[in-house]
Formats: C-alpha cells, sequence, structure tokens
C-alpha cells in the first residue's frame, strides 16, 4: 500500500473520531479514486478488503483448538469411495512440467503423506503405480482411463453429461467436473448425474463476458450457491467445490473457504517444482521435493491460525459471517457482512425498503421488491 | 457462564413428583452464575391428549411483552404453526405438547414467584440461567429453546456454538425455520430435524457433536428422554449424580453445570463427569 493510501485511511479514522458521523463512502472506493486518477489501471483487489473477525469474549480460542484444528476433507458423495485429504488441498495448474520436475512433485507428495498430510494432485498425465497419494487424472478420452483415485472432466456441454453417465456405471471412485462461466444453469444436471464436485478456476471465468468486472469471490459465492440450490430442502451428502486460480496463498484459501470452497487447487507448489531447474545450477530432484514439502507443512500451518483465533476446531467452519468487510462492492459480491455495522449491504438495502414501503404505505409484492434489490445491488457493483 | 441442569425421576409414571420444587432449588444453588434469564421445561402432560400450545410473544410497549397462547388439535396444528413461520412480527415461545416451558428475564426466585414453579409436577424437566452474552436481554432469547419443527423438545446450553451461522445456514437450506438469533436455537433445530429423518434421538446427538464446533454443554429434553451431551474437547462442565429416593422422597438423576446443584438435592451417589463427545441419555421408564 502506498504512503498516501495509508495517510488517506488514518485520515478517514480520524474523521470519524471526530464526527461520529459514518462514512458516505467506503476507504477503499476513495483509495481506488487516488489509482485511477494517478494513471494506475489495476483494479482494487477485492481480497485485500476481507478481514477476519479475531475471537470474542464469547467466542474464546481455547488451547485444545490451537493444538487440534481439523483440516481433513473428504471427497466423494458415497460412502465407501470417498478420498480421504489431510490438507483441503489438490495440486492443480496449467504449467507443462518437465520429467524430472514432476518426479521431484511426486516424491514430495509421497512424503506429505508419509507425515500424516496427504494433499491429492490433478493431472493429464496417468498416476504414478506405486503412489501414496490421491491422484486425480484430467481424462478427455474415456479410453485413456488409467487407474486413477478420481476422474476430472472438463464441461463442454451435452457430450460431457454422456461422458459422466458412462463413466459413472464403471467408475466407483469421485468424478470432478471442471466448469465455465455457465455453471450455475447446468450444476444441479451434472450432481443429478452422480459427479462429486465441480472445479471452478476462478482466473478463467473472471475472464467470460458473464464475469466481467467481477472479482474471483463473486465467482466462488455464485458456485457455492449452484450447489447449494440442488440440495434445497435436503441435506448435502458431501458434494464438494473446489475452487482453483486465484487463491495462490493461505489467506486467500481461508477466505475463499469462508465463502463456501471446500478444496483449494493450488498451483504454487508446480511453480516450485517448475523452477528447480532455474534456481540450482542443477536439477536435484531431492531439494526440490523437500523445499515442495516444507512449503505445504508450513502452509498446513498457517491454514490452521485464523480458524483456531477464531474459535474454530474445524477448517470447514469458516462462513461469511466470520469476514468483515469495508468495501461495498466485495459485500455485494461475496455476500459478507460490512465492517461497523455488521450487515451485508443487500440487508441494508432491504431493510431501508421495508421502512420506506411501511412509512409511505406502498403497495409492493415481494417479487417486485427483489426486484429493486437487485437493480440497486447491481449499480453499487 | 450460564448455569444448566435436568433431572429424571426414576419412575416416570409418577406425574406427582415434586420436579419444579427440585429444579428450582438446582437452580438457584447456581444463581450466582448468571442473573439474566431463567427458564424451565417441565415434562407434566399425558401424551394421550390431542391438545397442542403454541406459545408466541406478543411486543407491548417498548420493553414489555405478553405471551399469546393458541391451541391446536392435531388436525389444525400443521395450519396454525405456518401462520408463526410466516410471521416475521412473531417471536416464537414454544410448540407443547406434553411439557410446559416458563421462561422470563430476571432471577430463578423470581420465576418462581410468577409462575409457582416449585409446585409443579412431571417426570422430568429442565432449567436453565442465563448470563447474556451474544444475544440482547430479553425472554425470547431466554431459554429453554423449542422448535415449531416437532413439539415437546427442549434445550439449555452453557457455552458458545462457533460454527453457528454455518449449521444454520444449512438447516435453513433443508427448510427449517429459526426464530431467534440465539446460537442454543440451532441445537433444538437440528434435534428436531434429525429425528424427523431418522428417528434415532442417540444418533441426533452424536450427529451434533460431530457437526457442532466451539465450547459447549447442552441438557435437551424429549417427552421420553433427557440428556446432557458436552462438546467433543470437554471444554464447557457437566456432572451426573443420582439420589436413590426415601420412603417420602422418589429416586432421580440429576445433572448440573455445578456440584453445587446436585448436593442441594441430594444426588450424590453415583457421580460421573460425562465424557466429552458422547452424549448420556436418560430415558424415562
Amino acid at each position: 500500500m502506498r504512503l498516501n493510501e495509508k495517510a488517506l485511511i488514518r485520515k478517514s479514522i480520524l474523521e470519524l473520531c471526530n464526527t461520529g458521523m459514518p462514512r458516505q463512502k467506503s476507504t477503499d472506493d476513495v483509495i481506488r479514486t487516488i489509482r485511477e486518477k494517478s494513471g494506475s489501471e489495476k483494479e482494487g483487489n477485492l481480497w485485500e478488503y476481507i478481514i477476519a473477525l479475531g475471537a470474542q469474549l464469547s467466542r474464546p480460542p481455547f488451547d485444545p483448538y490451537r493444538e487440534k484444528i481439523k483440516l481433513t476433507t473428504k471427497i466423494g458423495r458415497k460412502g465407501d469411495q470417498k478420498i480421504s485429504l489431510k490438507i483441503p488441498i489438490l495440486i492443480y495448474g496449467k504449467f507443462d512440467l518437465s520429467q524430472s520436475s514432476k518426479d521431484a512433485l511426486y516424491l514430495a507428495l509421497d512424503n506429505l503423506d508419509d507425515n500424516r498430510s496427504t494433499i491429492g494432485l490433478i493431472s493429464k498425465d496417468e498416476p504414478c503405480d506405486e503412489r501414496k497419494y490421491p491422484h486425480f487424472q484430467i481424462l478427455d478420452d474415456i479410453s485413456k482411463l488409467a487407474d486413477p483415485d478420481g476422474i476430472v472432466l472438463e464441461y463442454t456441454g451435452v457430450k460431457t453429461e454422456e461422458k459422466i453417465e458412462k463413466i459413472r456405471k464403471e467408475f466407483d471412485g469421485p468424478i470432478l467436473v471442471e466448469v465455465d462461466e455457465y455453471f450455475s444453469y447446468y450444476t444441479a444436471k451434472l450432481l443429478e448425474l452422480g459427479i462429486d464436485g465441480i472445479v471452478v478456476n476462478t482466473d478463467d471465468i473472471i475472464k467470460s463476458e458473464k464475469y466481467k468486472g467481477k472479482h474471483a469471490i463473486a465467482v466462488i459465492h455464485d458456485a457455492k450457491l449452484a450447489i447449494n440450490e440442488f440440495y434445497r430442502g435436503k441435506e448435502n451428502d458431501g458434494a464438494c467445490l473446489v475452487i482453483a486460480g486465484d487463491v495462490n496463498n493461505a489467506g486467500k484459501m481461508v477466505k475463499a473457504a469462508g465463502l463456501g470452497a471446500d478444496i483449494i487447487g493450488y498451483d504454487t507448489s508446480l511453480l516450485i517444482a517448475k523452477v528447480g531447474h532455474h534456481s540450482e545450477n542443477f536439477f536435484d530432484e531431492e531439494i526440490t521435493a523437500k523445499k515442495i514439502f516444507n512449503h505445504m507443512i508450513a502452509t498446513k500451518s498457517e491454514l490452521t491460525g485464523i480458524p483456531a483465533a477464531i474459535g474454530y476446531s474445524d477448517f470447514h467452519n469458516l462462513s461469511p459471517s466470520d469476514f468483515r468487510t469495508s468495501s461495498i462492492k466485495a459485500s455485494i459480491q461475496g455476500n459478507i457482512p460490512l465492517e461497523g455495522v455488521d450487515k451485508t449491504y443487500k440487508n441494508i438495502v432491504e431493510e431501508i425498503l421495508e421502512e420506506y414501503v411501511n412509512t409511505k404505505n406502498i403497495s409492493v409484492n415481494q417479487q417486485e421488491k427483489q426486484k429493486i434489490i437487485n437493480l440497486v445491488t447491481e449499480e453499487g457493483n | 457462564m450460564c448455569g444448566i441442569c435436568g433431572l429424571m425421576m426414576d419412575d416416570g409414571e409418577l406425574r406427582h413428583s415434586p420436579v419444579g420444587s427440585i429444579l428450582q432449588d438446582m437452580m438457584e444453588s447456581q444463581q450466582v452464575r448468571a442473573q439474566d434469564g431463567a427458564g424451565i421445561a417441565i415434562f407434566n402432560k399425558s401424551s394421550a391428549q390431542d391438545s397442542f400450545k403454541i406459545k408466541n410473544f406478543r411486543k407491548e410497549g417498548i420493553s414489555n411483552y405478553a405471551i399469546d397462547e393458541v391451541k391446536s388439535s392435531s388436525e389444525n396444528v400443521s395450519e396454525n404453526l405456518q401462520k408463526i413461520n410466516q410471521n416475521p412480527e412473531c417471536h416464537f415461545f414454544s410448540f407443547e405438547n406434553e411439557m410446559t416451558i416458563l421462561k422470563e428475564t430476571g432471577l430463578a426466585k423470581d420465576l418462581d414467584k410468577k409462575f409457582g414453579i416449585r409446585k409443579m409436577n412431571g417426570s422430568h424437566g429442565i432449567g436453565h440461567l442465563r448470563i447474556a452474552t451474544s444475544s440482547r436481554v430479553t425472554p425470547y432469547n431466554t431459554h429453554p429453546f423449542s422448535t415449531t419443527i416437532l413439539p415437546d423438545i427442549a434445550i439449555v446450553h452453557n457455552g458458545e456454538i462457533t460454527n453457528y451461522n454455518l449449521l444454520r445456514d444449512s438447516l435453513e437450506l433443508e427448510g427449517f425455520t429459526f426464530h431467534t438469533d440465539s446460537d442454543s436455537e440451532v441445537i433444538a433445530v437440528f434435534l428436531a430435524s434429525r429425528i424427523l429423518k431418522h428417528g434415532d434421538i442417540e444418533k441426533a446427538h452424536r450427529e451434533f457433536v460431530a457437526k457442532a464446533d466451539g465450547p459447549f454443554t447442552y441438557i435437551a429434553a424429549t417427552s421420553d428422554s433427557i440428556a446432557i451431551v458436552r462438546d467433543k474437547f470437554g471444554t464447557r462442565k457437566g456432572i451426573i449424580g443420582y439420589n436413590p429416593g426415601t420412603n417420602d422422597h422418589p429416586s432421580f438423576w440429576a445433572m448440573a453445570t455445578d456440584l453445587s446443584a446436585l448436593d442441594v438435592v441430594g444426588a450424590t451417589t453415583k457421580i460421573e463427569t460425562p465424557h466429552p463427545g458422547k452424549p448420556r441419555i436418560f430415558y424415562r421408564n
């Protein structure tokens, strides 16, 4: 953050202290204005405007929690075909790796499993025979099905649905589908066909016309909503949401989990494997594997920190109510409560509308109210 | 730092047991823990009667409340419940068939003065002393909590369900309605939802412990059971004792937050602390 931006935040806080009046604009809007005027084309990253609420008097962190934060995640909707990850991460990225980099990665994944820190891998390659970690094979062609623990299919329309129907009959393990920006239209259908979860690449989706100008948090929020919509009126039997793309550090992972992600598709380990060639005079498989291993163990520790401070013993208990944002845009896109008022922007609009309708004694039905709320929140967005 | 207590008489058919009096003693002995509200649920009616009571709070003025009571039969109870679920102005109080819930802000002795708790009989019951931490001091945030899903489920709770929002969201998604902002209500709604699903109260408690996070102990009563449940780390207190009874006094199991509550009613044999994460259930004989 720049010095003038820090000064602006300080000024804003002092103003609040002096006047006791609420701000007309969120601080990040003002900062964005400064950035735009100074010619910066980079839009404010909404991740930065989301903070986790620390433990309060009534929600104290206890030592037992600090010592036992559960990260274990199951993939699969049927009891006998579930895969267990000790850290909710599937290594997944769109890098081409040399064979030696791949070997270093496989070694690191095996070592992590030995140390009760199992994470999985999503890859187009055929799974190694004596691996210890779960391997999800990306399958373009059904005939190339090797012996993976899980399958990832890319959604390409009706053909994918036909593929799912065929594979589901032959394959007992989890099937995940990487979706495009129109996931809200067909996620329910895919779950009906028996898939075990969807993979959402936020980097790809925010480049689409449908999500133009929106942030990764909007994609995560909508994807969770799409899964919830399928389960309306019944209990979720284990369908998972894998968020990949823009989630490349522990802070973002925690925030993504709070917004609804069950598992993170993480590519930093692939980068470490890739740069093993460039940072050393020679490529040492064991040294590179050790770096990947250490990075993942450190990430594991970081992932337990925030849930522990909030008073959770399970990483997956995070929810949007554990976060606050100073950004109206983040509040709308991620349904996150705003700082100070502890209500989402949408809740505030609903309350104002309700009060206005009652005061003016206007007859507005629920459908019309929803239309007005959507209009106002879209404007704010 | 709320105080909770409960008891189950050995002879479940003994409708003249002094349940109210014992509960009142147990609550008053723990009064030092909390002073913002007090409430009881006592099972004192026969299941044979086709009579349901739906009680609601009605606000009178700025800080006063009155309680409305709608009597229903099995024919129109669903319709009356639906009206409550759809009315945002309504503050749901309880849904009763065999039980009676009474609760108010203030001290336990004030509750007795207002409702005559000591004169109440029944087979089992639970009590609560509230200190407000996350929601306002109002009668509708006072325990015990029940649900509009099933009648005769009452819970009292000491502690925090930290993943309350997540549990509530998923239960609302399943179609269940909440009526307060209290994290304790989620226990009642969760138990009711699982009883509806598989009818096994022990399984329902185990499922709740598996899903709930945070430090808590709760006591839950249904028409034929009472259970004390601690979180999986045992970070909140809970103790059980047995009073073997005398010629004048029937025998009963008692449970509470503090040992003082067991002392005062003579439930000082077979003392045990429920194992963290494992529901300890007593069924009505």
